[in-house]
């Protein structure tokens, strides 16, 4: 299963950062700490610039046309659109909103394990946010578990 | 899945909105967007489209291919709001599809790869959505839609990401704008989070004093409450106003009014040559007089139609005059014979 991260783009700078430095030893400190729990998670790719893998696009480019090159796009360059998305819907809130309307009918709803994964990797960049770096390894482990389909946890711890 | 098209409609605000247009946009999965797509690619996404839509003939639609048609033919599918001033631009391989009584159109290849267009008649927006919907759900069946749990439909512009609807209205506000209340609307729609501009396009004064009004909002809200949004905080709101605005005119300043509107019909039923935009200011002044009651004789869908059938493509269509001084002969022959005026042979009836 493919998972999201929703990450704002300071983290996202720092992150790429520090995925630079490639052979640093000891988790000595808080950056260290979060690349070690971004690095153990199963697909996270934080670019600093990052590019679409299927069509090549770049943010610079999307600034150039005002157009994303395809529907990966979303994806790829999702921690510079994001906000430029929440601007664009005037939303008052911080988070950009569900998806609600008409939908494929071909397309299922979310289960009840991807609304907890959701909600987990939520949790986890709050916990990265308020440098509770324990809490965030243990929260990458549930994930980890429920992505590999092993039971899921307890949804009242 | 029963198709609205044949539904009866609401004229009950005719006098303040002349059409209601629900735009859905939809890319196919797997596939570059338009602006990204080769040649081949391109074609192959044009051909899928069209061979669904091909296959579903309850929906009644006729072709228009840019590349092969005469222009004159875009021009008055543009003019009845069918397809997009960037639709006719030369670019990708594009299709339209159209119904000839303007209830649908669909746009492959346009901004994404389709663009469904539903109508309805003045206020008549749920209409337009059930249009809009109706196509798109029968399509849903035979093409695969990129979309994504948490950004819903994905679009090439991410403006437009989730539902993907573009809901709007054409207002004619000749009250408002007249008592000088409509930088007030403007930010009224703003404050709503809708979008408001002239029918010349953005920023630039209004043609006729026609404004078109549509949402921005098309993530995490859906289509239903949007468009109950629209028309309860929004249309019901400006029908009010500007239906107050011409009573105001009407009991306060009756002479500056009737004087205006007689003008205008003057010019309509005299003029020897009449300028595309000119005539379309004149005739708004002629609709309002319409509307408020000064004048008689004239029905509302006459004022309604003439603001269409003046129009350059629709002109060159019905004449086959191209060139600009004969259109404008063309022009005003057209409005005298509407209007009653005097034919040049006999002037003084
Ligand atoms: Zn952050
Ligand atoms: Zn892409």
């Amino acid at each position: 299963m493919k998972t999201e991260r929703h990450l704002c783009s300071e983290c996202a700078a720092q992150a790429g950062l520090t995925a630079q430095e490639a052979h640093v030893d000891a988790p000595t400190n808080p950056v260290e700490m979060i690349k070690q729990v971004l690095a153990a998670g199963p697909e996270i790719e934080v670019r600093a610039a990052p590019e679409c893998p299927t069509c090549g696009s770049t943010f610079a480019r999307f600034r150039k046309m005002a157009l994303l090159g395809c529907p990966d796009c979303y994806q790829a360059l999702e921690v510079p659109l994001q906000p430029l998305i929440l601007r664009s819907q005037a939303a008052e809130a911080r988070e950009l909103p569900e998806h609600q309307g008409l939908r494929p009918s071909g397309f299922k709803s979310p289960t009840q394990s991807t609304k907890m994964l959701i909600r987990l990797e939520r949790d986890l960049q709050g916990a990265i946010h308020a440098e509770q770096y324990e809490r965030a390894a243990d929260l990458r482990d549930k994930i980890r578990k429920l992505n590999e389909g092993i039971e899921p946890p307890d949804p009242t711890e | 899945m029963i198709l609205p098209f044949e539904q009866h409609e609401d004229d009950g605000l005719l006098d303040v909105v002349l059409i209601s247009r629900a735009r859905l946009a939809r890319n196919i999965s797997g596939e570059p967007f338009v602006n990204r797509a080769n040649r081949e690619e391109q074609i192959r996404i044009r051909d899928g489209i069209a061979s669904a839509l091909r296959g579903l003939p309850e929906l009644g639609l006729h072709w228009f291919d840019p590349d092969t048609a005469p222009s004159a033919e875009g021009q008055v599918l543009l003019e009845r709001h069918l397809v997009s001033p960037k639709f006719l631009e030369p670019g990708p391989h594009r299709l339209a599809g159209y119904r000839e009584d303007a209830r649908l159109s669909v746009m492959i290849n346009e901004e994404d790869h389709l663009r469904i267009q539903g109508y309805g008649l003045a206020g008549g927006l749920s209409l337009a959505w059930a249009n809009a919907k109706g196509c798109e759900r029968l399509l849903d069946e035979h093409l695969n839609f990129a979309f994504n749990e948490q950004l819903g439909y994905l679009t090439a512009c991410p403006t437009n990401v989730g539902t993907g609807i573009r809901l709007s209205l054409m207002l004619h506000l000749p009250g408002i704008s007249l008592v000088g209340g409509m930088d007030r609307m403007q930010h009224a729609a703003n404050d709503l989070n809708l979008e408001m501009r002239g029918t010349s396009g953005e920023g630039s004064e209004a043609i006729g004093h026609l404004h078109q009004i549509s949402n921005r909002r098309t993530l995490g809200m859906d289509e239903e409450d949007l468009l109950h949004f629209l028309e309860d905080d929004f249309l019901s709101r400006v029908v009010r106003e500007e239906r107050r605005a011409r009573d105001t005119l009407l009991n306060t300043r009756r002479e500056f009014l009737d004087d205006r509107v007689q003008r205008a019909l003057a010019m309509l039923r005299h003029a020897r040559l009449l300028g595309e935009r000119e005539a379309l200011d004149l005739l708004s002044e002629l609709r309002l007089g319409v509307a408020v009651g000064l004048l008689t004789g004239v029905p509302l869908e006459t004022a309604n139609q003439l603001m269409q059938r003046v129009r350059s493509g629709h002109l060159t269509r019905a004449t086959g005059c191209t060139e600009e001084e004969p259109l404008r002969i063309q022009r005003a022959d057209l409005v005298r014979r509407e209007l009653g005026g005097g034919t040049p042979q006999s002037e003084s009836t």
